[in-house]
């Protein structure tokens, strides 16, 4: 469904992102991990069109998409959930989840049986629906940014850091509503820090260090491997002698 | 009662040109100063359509909108465009507007002189008297107008999707991009509407207080005062605060002196801004 092959990417001078490919078939959950400034974000900011490539290529459902503006990517069904949420704050939740439509040129009603739809996912957003999105708490921002998502009818999911600065047990709600998502056959795209939370929730994983894609593997092999246990895991080895 | 009536004629316009400041800076981030001269080529449009092909006042209005709309088209797309994708976008785009604002009046003066030439309208004469105020109905006109426009201009943001995306983009311009609102797009709507209505205003001050080439200049200094009054970013503090200078220049003029009247401007931004330095009509900000 997704196919990055060999890309190049990065701002002004310094190159971010050197060589990295990945794929993500229909229906799948995939994680990227990575420590800070691993270039992780600049990686999925590639895919969804906000970061121009420099080299290789990308291609969604067989076509190319690089060089596409953001606008037209979200119209074939790749969606971003960017970090940090970038909500509208002094837009209702329900007119954040309006905009999640705009790609889609549809009717007023339409787009109100849509938004029902997604406060079937998150019942905590039905009474809030006309409160301002910047004055909800952290986890319910959260919860309106991947809603908004969803709104664009995404086929492939992105999402960048959505469990950031939450606490542990929001952090758990968020990965399961996107362990929901990716049962309704969305594919999802997931870059976290907290490896943990991730792995439980994909079949397949990829380490992005300094730029390249340094490990890759199933959930199970990610979580098995040492490397991976005493940089992202925080699980420290016994020394051997 | 006269006085205060007469402010809140020019007041409007403020109100309105502040608008369609804000509207633009907000949208493209640009100080758009040649919006001065938007306002000015508005008026000799209707100049033009009123005196030279003998139309109605009305259809001077229509075509000032459409020239100043035009020619915000095209700065966009020749120039704004350009400029914000250089290193420092603010600084390349205040020199910018800048170099637009003097090169569209220099061709104006070129092209037509620097004379001074009034705006025919047939409200100009007629004069109303209601309650005791007399005022000509071109005043009157010029502030209802001025109010209509301002009043579509929210409708058209807060009800419509192009106006639900202008704000999703003056909000967060990431999140715009992420959900697919195309910024060029946008620019481009923010300058056609922004400058349309520059164009409008040039109109409705032509006939009373004349067409010529840097006519743009007042008016512009006054819609940045009042934007910088109201704290920069409240589009409803932009509105009062507009209404506010208006009536501040009017009594100025009219109990003090008529000669210094684009000076009460400034002495009532001074004085507004050493009482609240943070902008007349703000409350403190929480900032996450």
């Amino acid at each position: 469904m997704l196919e990055v092959s060999d890309i190049t990417a990065g701002y002004g001078n310094s190159t971010v992102l050197t060589g990295v490919s990945l794929s993500i078939e229909r229906g799948e959950a995939v994680t990227v991990l990575g420590a800070n400034g691993a270039g992780k974000s600049t990686l999925i900011q590639a895919i969804a069109g906000l970061t121009p490539i420099r080299g290789g290529e990308i291609r969604f459902e067989g076509e190319r998409i690089h060089g596409l503006s953001a606008a037209r990517i979200v119209r074939r069904g790749l969606v971003l959930c960017p970090e940090g949420r970038h909500l509208f704050p002094q837009m209702s939740v329900r007119e954040n989840l309006m905009l999640g439509a705009y790609s889609h040129k549809i009717r007023r009603s339409a787009i109100a049986a849509q938004i029902d739809e997604v406060l079937e996912i998150f019942p905590a957003l039905k009474e809030k629906r006309t409160v301002y999105a910047g004055s909800l708490s952290g986890g319910e921002q959260q919860m309106v940014a991947i809603g908004r998502a969803l709104m664009a009818k995404p086929r492939l999911l992105l999402l960048d850091e959505p469990s950031l600065g939450l606490a542990p047990l929001l952090v758990q709600t968020v990965m399961r509503v996107v362990g929901e998502i990716n049962q309704r056959g969305i594919a999802i795209g997931l870059v976290e820090q907290n490896a943990a939370a991730a792995l439980e929730l994909v079949s397949r994983g990829y380490v992005l260090e300094a730029g390249s894609v340094v490990i890759q593997g199933s959930a199970q092999e990610l979580s098995s491997d040492d490397r991976v246990r005493a940089a992202y895991l925080g699980v420290v080895e016994q020394a051997a002698d | 009662m006269q006085v205060l009536a007469n402010g809140l004629a020019l007041g409007a316009i403020y109100a309105l040109v502040a608008s369609c400041l804000l509207l633009i800076f907000g949208i493209l981030e640009i100080p758009d100063f040649a919006l001065g001269g938007r306002i000015m080529v508005g008026g000799y449009a209707g100049y033009f359509v009123a005196e030279n092909l003998g139309l109605h006042y009305w259809i001077a209005v229509v075509a000032a909108a459409l020239a100043a709309g035009l020619l915000g088209v095209v700065s966009e797309l020749a120039v704004y465009r350009w400029l914000r994708n250089t290193p420092r976008p603010l600084l390349s785009g205040f020199i910018g507007a800048l170099v637009l604002l003097t090169a569209t009046e220099i061709t104006v003066q070129l092209l037509f002189t620097a004379d001074f030439r009034k705006l025919p309208s047939p409200y100009e004469s007629q004069i109303l008297d209601f309650a005791g105020i007399r005022m000509t109905e071109q005043r009157l006109l010029a502030g209802v107008v001025a109010l209509v426009l301002i009043a579509a201009l929210h409708a058209y943001l807060r009800g419509t999707r192009g106006g639900r995306a202008m704000r999703a983009t003056l909000e967060d311009r990431r999140g715009a991009e992420i959900v697919g609102i195309s910024p060029a797009k946008t620019a481009l709507i923010a300058m056609l509407l922004g400058s349309c209505m520059a164009g409008v205003a040039g109109a409705l001050l032509g006939p009373m207080y004349l067409v010529y080439p840097t006519m743009g200049d007042a008016i512009l200094i006054k819609g940045l005062i009042v934007i910088v009054l109201a704290g920069m970013r409240s589009s409803l503090g932009a509105i009062s605060a507009a209404l506010l200078l208006g009536i501040a220049e009017s009594f100025g003029a009219s109990y003090l002196s008529v000669g210094f009247s684009d000076a009460y401007a400034f002495i009532f931004l001074i004085i507004a801004l050493m009482v609240r330095p943070n902008g007349l009509f703000t409350k403190s900000v929480l900032v996450r």
